[in-house]
């Protein structure tokens, strides 16, 4: 597992872009802590550049009820003006075989908190329908707000291998 | 933390089942990361540990389907619960599980198994379940309890967290 690139916002920003990815790890896993500058915390995903040839399946808990919805780019939500000051919304997405030249599965979740009277929870599965390896993912905001300063995402690339005598079968 | 990798398989045929042995218990946790099409879609993925069949599973789980969201729970079950409704091999959509099993290597606890299942076009599935036993996890085997197999270009990667 390994750091690819770190964003940190120094000052409020429409988007976070991790970019020209390299295509020489198996497996990419984004951490994101994000925080909007408007009422509206839907978060979506762009994937090398483009909202095209994306799919959602989401699943959302706040602790009174449960319910499930489709989209196209939607993967949760997370702090927004609403919400107890400096609080961040954390996740996570997880894309195998993002080099793949096949369509590209992956799965996400986020949760937050407001002032200790809601919690929320998003479990996301994702396509990306397309041939092209994955080389830039952008988080940005439904609302079109900014990512508040110190918003941050990290990315890490991890390689398949064997070690330590583990088999397979 | 990092994930360090252990073993991966790209599956040539297709096959009713992926095993991990051997697994060391060097680590933290460890993570199984699998990416597949069904024969079918009336499929169920499940997973027992260190080749035990006995009644020593129990979880519970969340799923939505992308119109309704449901929670159920199992206790006393030969296997444990990991993936639902899942895709077959008739079209782009993949399945995709990450599976996490906590403080593995422990043997003064059960062991906790989280594991976040989906696929964009019918379901995704988030499910917690406990192994009841303090042995050490040293094989892991998943499988489609309704005898689906995972095609042929499927991948299952299994990593140590350090």
């Amino acid at each position: 597992m390994t750091l690819i690139q770190h964003i940190e916002l120094g000052s409020a920003q429409a988007n976070i872009t991790l970019s020209s990815i390299p295509q020489t790890y198996t497996d990419l896993y984004l951490l994101f802590s994000g925080r909007v500058s408007v009422t509206d915390g839907g978060l979506r995903l762009r994937v090398n550049g483009s909202t095209a040839n994306l799919s959602t399946r989401l699943l959302y808990g706040n602790g009174s009820s449960a319910t499930s919805a489709t989209d196209t780019t939607y993967i949760g939500t997370v702090s927004d003006s609403n919400t107890t000051a400096n609080t961040f919304g954390n996740g996570s997405l997880y894309f195998p075989n993002y080099a793949s030249s096949t369509a590209k599965s992956f799965s996400g979740e986020i949760v937050h908190e407001n002032n200790a009277t809601s919690a929320v929870q998003w479990v996301t599965a994702g396509l990306y329908n397309s041939s092209t390896a994955i080389t830039s993912l952008e988080l940005f905001n439904a609302g079109s707000g900014n990512f508040v300063q110190y918003s941050s995402a990290t990315l890490y690339g991890i390689l398949k291998g064997t070690s330590n005598g583990v088999t397979v079968s | 933390m990092s994930y360090i990798p252990l073993a991966t398989v790209t599956l040539a045929s297709n096959s009713t089942s992926v095993t991990f042995s051997s697994i060391p218990g060097i680590f933290k946790d460890v993570v199984l990361v699998g990416n597949w099409q069904n024969s079918s879609t009336s499929s169920a993925g499940r997973l027992q540990v260190n080749s035990d069949t006995g009644s020593n599973y129990n979880g519970v789980w969340m799923t939505g389907t992308g119109s309704s969201a449901g929670s159920g729970s199992e206790a006393s079950q030969t296997s444990a619960r990991i993936a639902g409704a899942s895709v077959g091999p008739d079209n782009a959509y993949t399945n995709m599980v990450t599976i996490t099993f906590l403080d593995y290597a422990a043997t003064d606890k059960h062991k906790t198994i989280l594991s976040r299942f989906g696929t964009a076009n019918r379901e995704t599935q988030a499910t917690a379940s406990r192994w009841a036993s303090t042995s050490a996890i040293t094989s892991i085997r998943f499988f489609d309890i309704l005898g689906q197999t995972f095609q042929a270009g499927a991948t299952f990667s299994l990593y140590g967290v350090a």
